[in-house]
């Protein structure tokens, strides 16, 4: 187990080092003088070189890689051009919210898709209805699906307040909408594995022995069940995380979804490369997270891991 | 198609109410109403399409071009080289594609050629993945075998032996990913990062029109209805290949 952890500590550290690397390298190609745009259009030679000087601009890309590293060990990943603020100051004021849809979105995920596929995996026949809700909302995308609830909900029957920020009922519909976005993928893992637990010789055993059928679903079948999708939700985190930015952008949800997009027409590169390495660390955080929790669960897991 | 539903110039065409309001949908003449700046949303619309189509096709054959070369490669020589490429590609999956798209289309540049290259650069981990996990089980099968003990090249057998067997998962890659390329295309314009206004396109259409949501809801619903549809079209067809060649893809697929 101790082996285990340090081989998936080690490979998330190698990921995130290869995304900021990637990004870096992104960075350096573009053309543009951010010194002149934090200086602004009118400052003097003088200033230019200080700024430049200030933020290691002088130096050669690899001195620069160094400091951006040493400083990401540190917790620290620069200042915003724009904000003149440190970006990971501006990360952390908004990451609460952001990890707070997320976890919402994740929950209404398992729940809704979990009940789903249940609820179609306890019949011998797939229903009609689960195919075509499914196709039906894996056709719409994150944002789509958002201006969908936030017409029908917010504005024609105005059920919840869209005003834009947090609090208060205000997280219902952003992350009902994730939940529903997902939903499709896990009502049908779901589904399989009902289908494949109920067929399975330990279910046949159990029921055989006299057990009632509640025991037998509860204990039995929907513990094997849901371990699928907990191992889908591990590795589907990131493109949570990417209606989360959509969602987070449609209702005014004031998290790093939020920040980024501001960066993005600000030009503002360290608050981008900033989310982008939070985003990964996030991600195999996470990842891990959701690895570890189904191997509690799911004994089986645990076996194939050695 | 496009010019049908009106000429080029009818999407800078002027039609607006007498109280300054966009026309709503099912006026006279602008069947589709037009935009908050008198635009018709019909010609608009149609031209969005041809837009959304143009970088869905282009970024499509380059995304899964690249990924099924990093798959083949990858699966086919094992060692190092797979060891290598996958961990690139699981570098590539491990980031949200918006948030790494947001920061490569600041870099890349906006407009349709930015969205093909972002779309490329993001996409072609995933169908790399899936083609690795097929070539990997196409490697144990014996003709390839034999090809290998027979000396014949890798390059050969790859294109000779592994590609061709690959083609029906490759079609329905196709029709998925496009799917997911439509909505991230959409998705990139709607936040500002992809086509750039004026040229016509669903999502910046939407973008355009989040502000008349409370009085013409019709701005925003129209381009989301294309978007909406034309994914659909996509699932249903990878949905029918699938089926047909009875192709299984688990992994979801669609991201945004």
């Amino acid at each position: 187990m101790a082996r285990y952890l340090a081989t998936r500590i080690g490979l998330g550290v190698l990921t995130v080092f290869g995304v900021v690397l990637l990004t870096f390298v992104l960075m350096f190609v573009v053309p543009g003088d951010p010194a002149r745009t934090i200086a602004g259009p009118r400052a003097t030679p003088q200033i230019l070189a200080l700024v430049r000087a200030n933020l290691h601009l002088n130096q050669s890309v690899l001195a620069q890689l160094g400091h951006y590293l040493a400083g990401i060990v540190h917790g620290d990943l620069g200042v915003s051009y724009v904000q003149d603020q440190p970006v990971a100051q501006l990360i952390i004021d908004r990451l609460p919210a952001t990890i707070e849809l997320g976890l919402a979105g994740l929950a209404l995920e398992l729940i809704l898709g979990g009940a789903f596929g249940v609820w179609d995996g306890i019949r011998p026949r797939r229903s009609r209805i689960l195919a075509v809700v499914n196709v039906g909302l894996l056709s719409v995308p994150a944002f789509s699906l958002a201006f969908v609830l936030l017409l029908l909900f917010g504005y024609k029957l105005s059920l919840f307040p869209i005003d834009g920020g947090t609090g208060g009922t205000r997280i219902v519909l952003p992350a009902l909408t994730l939940g529903l976005f997902g939903m499709p993928y896990y009502a049908n893992v779901v589904r399989d594995a009902m289908q494949e637990t109920l067929a399975a010789p330990y279910t046949r055993t159990a029921v055989a022995k006299g057990l009632p059928r509640r025991a037998v679903l509860r204990r039995h079948v929907l513990r094997n069940a849901f371990s699928p999708a907990l191992t889908m939700a591990g590795l589907d985190f990131a493109i949570l995380l990417s209606g989360v930015v959509f969602v987070e952008t449609v209702f005014g949800w004031p998290g790093i979804g939020q920040l980024q997009t501001q960066a993005f027409y600000n030009v503002d590169r360290p608050v981008l490369m900033g989310t982008v390495v939070v985003a990964a660390v996030l991600v195999v955080v996470a990842t891990l997270a959701i690895d570890l929790i189904r191997m509690a669960i799911d004994p089986r897991t645990r076996l194939e891991t050695q | 198609m496009a010019p049908v539903f009106g000429a080029p110039d009818k999407i800078y065409a002027d039609g607006i109410s007498p109280h300054g309001l966009p026309l709503p949908f099912g006026s006279a003449g602008h069947l589709f109403g037009t935009d908050s700046i008198g635009r018709d949303m019909l010609a608009r619309l149609a031209y969005g399409g041809r837009t959304t189509l143009e970088f869905t096709f282009i970024s499509n054959v380059t995304s899964i071009g690249l990924g099924a070369v990093v798959g083949v490669t990858a699966g086919f020589l094992r060692g190092w080289t797979e060891m290598v490429l996958m961990r690139i590609t699981e570098i590539f999956l491990s980031v949200p594609t918006v948030i790494s798209g947001l920061a490569l289309a600041s870099v890349v540049g906006e407009g349709v050629f930015g969205v093909i290259v972002v779309v490329t650069a993001l996409y072609w981990a995933w169908t790399a993945r899936v083609v690795f996990g097929e070539t990997l089980a196409l490697r144990r099968r014996t003709f390839v075998e034999a090809a290998v003990a027979q000396g014949v090249p890798s390059t050969t057998i790859m294109r000779r032996h592994i590609v061709p067997h690959l083609s029906s998962l490759l079609l329905v890659i196709a029709a998925l990913n496009g799917a997911a390329v439509v909505a991230i295309g959409a998705g990139l314009s709607y936040l500002g990062a992809g086509v750039q206004p004026p040229t016509p396109e669903w999502g910046a259409m939407i973008n355009d029109g989040q502000n008349a949501l409370q009085y013409a809801p019709h701005e925003v619903v129209e381009p989301l209805i294309c978007i909406v549809l034309t994914v659909l079209a996509f699932v249903l067809i990878g949905d029918g290949i699938a089926r047909r060649g009875s192709v299984s893809l688990r992994r979801s697929w669609l991201d945004i």
